[in-house]
């Protein structure tokens, strides 16, 4: 079971929210000039942001949050996900992680290389929603064909701070906010993979260690 | 006793005798270790992979989970092939 059945009455990691707005701040040309001209702040409005907090930082007046996306239509590609996308949520075989055509046309050296990786996760920054009512289908064209879909995904890196003077503690937040909680057991499934998105060791820091 | 036969007889004792030590070194036979909790356990497999015995139980030093330390050994670099 991807979601809880039934939400609880606070602010959990995962939560799918809706009604807050998703900022990046831009700078055009670094280093930052004292009156501000080359940097700008990108504000949108996502139908949904998913709490990217541990459940006991929530407070405080300030969340993070990262917003809800349209899954990738190259994911299609590759059948091992396409039978089910939250596949990539998990920790895979290098095999299954690239669409059958490339493995096939992969140089035996590329494949070997790709073998002594091991099972570990593909893809380690993005995590994929299962679709659910309180989601909306919307479609992605592969190829000649349209697919509707309301399967979603969260990239790690677009997590950014919101302060609101509502969100007291997890349990005193604005609850009418929260749309879906995640199962205890995806929950973890994403505490490991955004712990796996820090704590993969580059190639670099290897030989120190 | 000549040489060879000591030869002989210390090679018999070591791949034929019995006794935990021995058993641990048979030529041929093939040894895989498997986490346990927190121990690590060596298994000896007949050259036909039948199991034979535990040859060893030893506490495991690293004391990372297996997924801890399969993901510290890197993820699938896939990029290229799910590029919109």
């Amino acid at each position: 079971m991807f979601y809880a059945s039934q939400v609880s009455n606070a602010l959990r990691f995962g939560d799918v929210l809706k009604g807050f707005f998703s900022t990046t701040p831009v700078v055009k040309e670094p280093p930052l000039s004292s009156d501000l001209k080359n940097c700008s702040i990108d504000v949108y409005l996502p139908k949904f942001s998913v709490v990217m907090d541990p459940c006991c930082q929530i407070g405080n007046q300030s969340i993070s949050l990262t917003p809800l996306l349209p899954i990738k239509k190259s994911f299609f590609a590759n059948s091992y996900l396409a039978e089910d996308l939250t596949r990539l949520n998990r920790i895979m075989t290098p095999q299954q992680a690239v669409p059958p055509e490339a493995w096939a046309e992969m140089t035996p050296e590329k494949k070997q290389e790709r073998l002594e990786i091991g099972d570990t996760y593909a893809s380690v920054r993005l995590f994929i929603y299962e679709k659910h009512d309180l989601l909306p289908e919307y479609t992605i064209h592969v190829g000649t064909d349209d697919i509707e879909t309301n399967y979603y995904m969260i990239d790690f890196r677009n997590t950014h701070k919101l302060s609101c003077n509502e969100i007291i503690t997890a349990e005193k937040a604005p609850l009418e906010l929260k749309v879906l909680e995640l199962s205890v057991e995806t929950r973890q499934e994403l505490r490991d993979k955004v712990s796996s998105y820090y704590a993969a060791v580059p190639k670099e820091d290897e030989i120190a260690e | 006793m000549s040489k060879e036969l000591k030869k002989t007889s210390y090679d018999q004792l070591k791949t034929k005798g019995t006794g935990d030590i021995i058993i641990g070194k048979a030529k041929g036979h093939n040894h895989i270790v498997y986490p346990f909790g927190k121990y690590e356990v060596t298994v000896e497999l007949s050259p036909d992979n039948k199991f034979i015995g535990i040859s060893e139980i030893k506490v495991n030093k690293d004391f990372r989970s297996y997924k801890q330390r399969i993901v510290s050994k890197g993820f699938h670099d896939v990029d290229e092939f799910y590029k919109e």
